[in-house]
């Protein structure tokens, strides 16, 4: 299992055949860029719960995952959505959508998340390997050579 | 050879660098290669593979696997040997 997340996109399909692409997941950065957005100061030590800014909590998570989409205007044209379009332009386009259209992709995007943590969560339970006896496993093989040199 | 300004390297749907001026040729053998001006990357994500070159055209990108690649950032110079392109439209 690696450390790090490799990208990898996944397509949800919305209620009427139309579709969204989405990060399977998002790794640690995108992670805390997403919280930032929520709540960009938090009281260090506090222990409270921190105060989240309601107009970014659902948007910023949706800007987060959104790859793109095979949504269209009231003409039947595509608008674009794509990873390589600014910050700014990502959050206006979301933001023009309707509630209805809001609502169905956040929900989609929240049942994946579900999905993927509990996939993760059910891996963690699996062990890597065999069982290890810890009276006959094996020590690291000890480091040949100078650990550490001087030319002084 | 095709010459060219804005380009981009991507590890899937990641952008690991902005290329502001590039040339890509192929040689008589057949293999494709690109020299380029980096201005800006990730150097973890230059780490990754697979990579992918990326130009813009008027109606869509060409896009070219990178096999190898050596990117000195001091000089924020970039040559790299590619697979044959893929041409995607708008």
């Amino acid at each position: 299992m690696s450390d790090f997340v490799t990208p990898e996109p996944e397509r949800l399909t919305l209620h009427d055949g139309k579709f969204i692409d989405i990060k399977k997941r998002l790794n640690h950065g995108e992670t805390e860029d997403m919280y930032a957005k929520w709540a960009p100061f938090v009281e260090a030590g506090s222990g409270k719960a921190p105060l989240l800014q309601r107009r970014e909590v659902r948007t910023s998570k949706v800007e987060a995952y959104l790859l793109g989409w095979s949504l269209t205007n009231d003409q039947g044209k595509p608008v674009a959505m794509t990873s390589e379009m600014s910050e700014a332009d990502r959050v206006a386009t979301i933001r023009g959508l309707s509630p209805e259209r809001f609502d169905e992709i956040h929900a989609a995007i929240e049942a994946h998340e579900t999905k993927m943590n509990a996939e993760r969560a059910a891996q963690k339970k699996i062990p890597d390997g065999p069982p290890v006896d810890a009276a006959t496993s094996s020590s690291p093989s000890p480091v040949t050579g100078p650990l550490s040199g001087s030319v002084n | 050879m095709l010459r060219g300004v804005v380009g981009r390297i991507k590890w899937q749907y990641y952008e690991c660098a902005a290329i502001e001026g590039y040339t890509v040729s192929r040689n008589k053998r057949g293999v494709w290669s690109l020299t380029a001006t980096v201005v800006m990357s990730d150097a973890f994500k230059m780490a990754q593979a697979p990579l992918t070159f990326v130009a813009t055209h008027a109606k869509g990108e060409w896009r070219w696997p990178i096999l190898t690649m050596t990117h000195n950032r001091d000089t924020y110079q970039l040559t790299a040997t590619l697979g044959p392109p893929e041409n995607r439209n708008r």
